[in-house]
């Protein structure tokens, strides 16, 4: 997983500098396209999606993983990325919001948390509708406190919780109407 | 970059390898497990993570006479347990208050104790239900008491190249039962103070009980004298109040960002005694929730 990677930078006076830096090969899919990246230790996974992949549909806020601006569903669980150290998804299976919806059609999630005026300013939508997404593969059933606990660790200024709760139970219902449909 | 100056990370497959590694290594490496609370911030003394994910330590086993949780097992995990969640009622009471659910995806009990942190909330359940901790080290495992294993904040006694592996908890028979209480500002947040209480009953009457604060004190803390004084009683608000205060003779609370050193003492004596109610129910009803 190691490669040591040289880059070569040409100073002011001409000179020729080798800069070594440590970069770990990692391997992931997201979304059902598998990428191979070379990472830092240091750098989150967050960075590495929003930078290398070019999704930025994830979100960097708070960046210590108190808001859930950057919840993404790793391996079947919805977590934080911006805690989560690049090389740890290593062989991960990772879904974005941009994996959500197919060329077609929104996911029921998102088209209920456009019905019920669910997003405001839209920046902690991304992570909670993945929250929501998350607790309904597990659940398909929840109840009201259930989805409030799914999305506890996704914090939002504009809406009050109200709306996003509601629209979670829609999609739950909407779902489980269309059989099983996701 | 959230971590400036880390160059190297390692994911050993077994145990041998990652103690031999934890000796060898020259500088600075820090043992990652979930790293909900080593990654937040930027530790620039940290050179090199050994990652524990593949080292088969996320388990709960179910034995005679113990519960063997691995030091690698998610909150997730352990709020699944049937087990832990029927006969071991302070730690799934404090698993589900810890962070949100997101979190407790990544977030293990290992990392939990190993921050030792003061308010950490799995810690005083472990407190409370006689865990035992086994630390693994090139030279052979130790088991430790949660009451010789943390020293002050963020300090506990793993030294350079120990892991620890595993976390016992005993089962019991009889009539027990035990609870976990945490305050906290808002909907999540780390602890102003919380508490976890284990009573054994004869009849009706406490024979045996287990207190143990944290967030109000360096480390989290017995409150012995309350223990003591609960012997041979059958608890009510009555009763309780009178002897609750004794709660105050083992902490020593600060004021901080979170609350002052007056709330928490004061909360101590509430959360002592709603919760010695809670264990005490649960034990008569005989676990049935």
């Amino acid at each position: 997983m190691l490669i040591i990677e040289q880059s070569k930078i040409i100073s002011f006076r001409g000179e020729e500098i080798i800069m070594k830096s440590n970069k770990y090969r990692i391997n992931l899919t997201v979304n059902g396209v598998n990428y191979e990246k070379y990472v830092d230790v240091g750098e989150t996974l967050a960075n590495t999606l929003r930078l290398e992949l070019g999704l930025t549909g994830v979100k960097v806020s708070c960046d210590r993983g108190d808001c859930g601006a950057c919840t993404v569903i790793m391996n079947g669980k919805a977590v934080k990325s911006c805690i989560i150290p690049a090389v740890k998804a290593d062989g991960a299976n990772i879904m974005t919001i941009e994996g959500l919806s197919t060329p077609d059609a929104l996911h029921p999630l998102q088209e209920e948390f456009i019905n019920e005026a669910a997003v405001q300013c839209g920046y902690c939508t991304p992570g909670m509708i993945l929250a929501a997404k998350a607790l309904l593969d597990e659940n398909k059933n929840p109840t009201e406190a259930e989805v409030r606990e799914a999305i506890g660790g996704n914090i939002c200024r504009c809406t009050g919780y109200v709306k996003p709760v509601k629209a979670i139970l829609n999609a739950a219902k909407r779902l489980n109407d269309e059989q099983g449909a996701c | 970059m959230k971590q400036s100056n880390v160059k190297e990370y390692f994911k050993p497959t077994n145990l041998k390898e990652a103690l031999s590694l934890l000796n060898s290594y020259d500088k600075n490496i820090a043992i990652l497990a979930g790293g909900t609370d080593l990654f937040t911030d930027d530790h620039s003394d940290i050179d090199a993570f050994l990652d524990i994910d593949l080292l088969g330590l996320d388990y709960i086993k179910i034995e005679n006479n113990y519960i063997r949780i691995g030091s690698n097992t998610t909150f997730a995990n352990i709020l699944h347990n049937n087990e832990i969640y029927t006969n071991h009622g302070a730690l799934w009471d404090a698993s589900i208050c810890l962070a949100d659910k997101s979190v407790r995806n990544m977030a293990t009990i290992g990392g939990n104790i190993c921050s030792s942190v003061p308010s950490g909330d799995s810690i005083p359940p472990l407190f409370a239900l006689s865990a035992i901790f086994i630390i693994e080290t090139i030279n052979g495992e130790k088991k430790v008491r949660p009451e010789e294993f943390f020293l002050g904040p963020r300090k506990n006694i793993l030294k350079k190249g120990e892991i620890l592996k595993e976390i016992l908890l005993p089962r019991f028979d009889g009539l027990f039962g035990s609870a976990f209480t945490k305050i906290e500002r808002g909907s999540v947040d780390l602890a102003t103070a919380n508490i976890a209480v284990f009573v054994r009953l004869d009849n009706e009457k406490i024979s045996e009980s287990a207190i143990a604060l944290g967030a109000v004190a360096p480390t989290v803390v017995r409150a012995s004298k309350l223990e003591n004084a609960l012997i041979g009683i059958v608890p009510n608000e009555s009763k309780l109040s009178d002897i609750v205060e004794l709660v105050e003779e083992s902490i020593s609370p600060i004021s901080d960002i979170r609350s002052t050193a007056t709330y928490r003492r004061k909360i101590s004596n509430i959360i002592a005694k709603r919760t010695i109610i809670s264990a005490y129910n649960r034990a008569i009803k005989n676990n049935i929730f």
